[in-house]
C-alpha cells in the first residue's frame, strides 16, 4: 500500500489504484479526497457470517484499508448458503481468517485483521477502540446489546442489522447524534420468543441485502455523504419487497445512552439477560 | 477573451476513457479554484468526453485545440 | 354498506406475521387505544401471539415497537386510534 499516512502528505494513488478505484473516482461525492478517506478508513465487522460477508466484500473492494474480523466460529456446511465471504473449500477453517483470505483476494489494498476472539465484556472495549466504525454481524441478542453498549460508551459509530426468514431491520447508531439499539429495545425479548435463523430459516440473499445496505451506510459514514439511517429505522420485506422506514427517537431514560444512564459499566449478557437488565437498571 | 497559460499540462494520450477523465478530475481536485489545467488527449472518443465531463462537473473548459499532436483542452478549475 | 364500525388494521412484522399466519389483521370490533387492539389481537389470534404481546403480569413487552400509523406511540398502549389507523407492531430480529 503507497502513500504516506500523516494527515500533512497527501496519498498519491498509483496508476493501479486510480484504476481500480476508478468507477468510485467519479463519483462527486467521492473524488480523490473521499478515496483517501476509504483507504485510511477503519472499520470492524463482528462476525463474518451472513452479514458480515456483503458488508466485508464490498468494504474490500471499496478500499476501506484496514479491516478487522471478529469471528470465533469455523466454517460450516450449512453457513454456505448464504456466508459468501466462505466457499466449499473453507470448510474446516477459521472465519476470520477465510475472511481474510477472500477480502485481501479482492484487495490487497486492504489489510484484514483477523480476530478469532469472543467479544465479551472484559476485552470489547479495547478491540474497537482500534476502529472508527463498528459493523453489528453478530446473531444473537446478548452480543447485539453489548457491542451497542459498547459503542455508546466508547463513542463509536454503530451500523445495527438483523435479519430473519425474508425481512430485515437495519439502523445507524451515531452516539451523540440519535438513538442507539436500547433506545429501540430497551430489553431483549425473552428467551424463544424470537427464533433464530437456525430455528426459523433465512433466505441466504436476505443477508445479502441487508449486509449491503449496511456496507452503504459504513461508507456514507466515512465519507460524510448523504443521509445515514441515524433515527431512523429502515424495515426490509423481501416478500412483499417493499422498504420501510420509520423515525425513531433518543430515549431520555435510555439506559446507557440516556440522560441518567443506569449502564455505565459493561456486562456479559446470557439468554436469560431480560432478567439481567431489569436488575442493572434497577440497582 | 485572451487565453490564459495553464498552471498544469498533463498528456493523457493514450490514456483511454474513462481513466483520461478521472486523472483529470484528480488533477483539478488538487489546484485552486481559477487555476488553468491543459490536458492533452487522443482524439476520437476522449476529446468528446473528457469536456463533457468536465463542464458535468462544474468546471469550464476555456478552450479546445487539435494539434498534430492530440486535442488540447484548456480548463478552468471552479 | 353503511360503515358503522371502527376499522382498525395491526400490521405485524417478522415472528409475529408468522404466528398470526398474515401480515395484517383487521381487528372487528372497535378499539379506541393502542392496549385496546393488542388485547383484541392477543383474544382473535390466540395464546402464541398473546405470549409475544404480554408478558405473565399482562403488561406489552418492552422490545416491541408500536406505531400509529407512522408515528411512534408515545404512550405506547394508552395512545389512541382511530378509525382506519394501522398499527404497526415490531421485535427486534437477532439473526446475522
Amino acid at each position: 500500500m503507497s502513500g504516506d499516512s500523516s494527515p500533512k502528505a497527501k496519498r498519491v494513488f498509483t496508476e493501479e489504484q486510480i484504476e481500480r478505484y476508478s468507477r468510485q473516482l467519479l463519483l462527486p461525492e467521492v473524488g480523490g479526497e473521499g478515496q483517501r478517506k476509504v483507504l485510511a478508513a477503519r472499520v470492524l465487522l463482528i462476525g463474518a457470517g451472513g452479514l458480515g460477508s456483503p458488508v466485508g466484500l464490498y468494504l474490500a473492494a471499496a478500499g476501506v484499508g484496514t479491516i478487522g474480523v471478529v469471528d470465533s466460529d469455523r466454517v460450516e456446511l450449512s453457513n454456505l448458503q448464504r456466508q459468501v465471504l466462505h466457499a466449499t473449500q473453507d470448510l474446516g477453517s477459521e472465519k476470520c481468517l477465510s475472511a481474510k483470505a477472500t477480502m485481501e483476494g479482492i484487495n490487497p489494498d486492504v489489510r484484514v485483521v483477523p480476530l478469532s476472539i469472543r467479544l465479551r465484556s472484559e476485552n470489547i472495549l479495547g478491540i474497537i477502540a482500534d476502529y472508527d466504525i463498528v459493523v453489528d454481524g453478530s446473531d444473537n441478542f446478548p452480543t447485539r446489546y453489548l457491542v451497542n453498549d459498547a459503542c455508546v460508551l466508547a463513542g463509536k459509530p454503530l451500523s445495527h442489522a438483523g435479519i430473519l426468514r425474508f425481512d430485515g431491520q437495519v439502523t445507524t447508531v451515531v452516539p451523540g447524534r440519535g438513538p442507539c439499539y436500547r433506545c429501540l429495545y430497551p430489553q431483549p425479548p425473552a428467551p424463544g420468543m424470537v427464533p433464530s435463523c437456525q430455528e426459523a430459516g433465512v433466505l441466504g440473499v436476505t443477508a445479502g441485502v441487508v449486509g449491503c445496505l449496511q456496507a452503504t451506510e459504513v461508507i456514507k459514514l466515512i465519507l460524510g455523504i448523504g443521509d445515514p439511517l441515524v433515527g431512523r429505522l429502515l424495515l426490509y420485506d423481501g416478500l412483499d419487497m417493499t422498504i420501510r422506514t420509520i423515525r425513531i427517537r433518543r430515549d431520555p431514560a435510555c439506559a446507557v445512552c440516556g440522560d441518567s444512564p443506569a449502564i455505565t459499566e459493561l456486562a456479559d449478557y446470557e439468554e436469560f439477560c431480560g432478567l439481567r437488565a431489569a436488575e442493572e437498571i434497577a440497582s | 477573451m485572451t487565453i490564459p497559460e495553464p498552471d498544469k499540462i498533463i498528456d493523457l494520450r493514450g490514456t483511454p476513457c474513462p481513466l483520461n477523465w478521472v486523472k483529470t478530475k484528480l488533477r483539478l481536485e488538487e489546484m485552486q479554484p481559477g487555476q488553468v489545467l491543459e490536458v492533452v488527449v487522443d482524439d476520437g472518443s476522449p476529446a468528446r468526453n473528457v469536456p463533457r465531463s468536465v463542464e458535468a462537473e462544474g468546471h469550464r473548459v476555456l478552450a479546445l485545440t487539435d494539434g498534430s499532436d492530440g486535442v488540447h483542452v484548456l480548463i478552468e478549475r471552479r | 354498506m353503511t360503515d358503522d364500525g371502527n376499522h382498525v388494521t395491526v400490521r405485524l412484522y417478522g415472528p409475529l406475521r408468522q404466528a398470526a399466519g398474515g401480515r395484517d389483521v383487521q381487528l372487528e370490533a372497535g378499539a379506541t387505544t393502542v392496549k385496546d387492539a393488542l388485547a383484541q389481537l392477543a383474544a382473535c389470534k390466540g395464546s402464541r401471539v398473546a405470549d409475544m404481546i404480554f408478558d405473565q403480569q399482562g403488561a406489552v413487552w418492552p422490545s416491541l415497537i408500536l406505531l400509529v400509523n407512522d408515528e411512534p406511540a408515545d404512550l405506547r398502549e394508552a395512545s389512541s386510534v382511530a378509525s382506519g389507523d394501522v398499527i404497526s407492531i415490531l421485535m427486534p430480529l437477532a439473526g446475522g
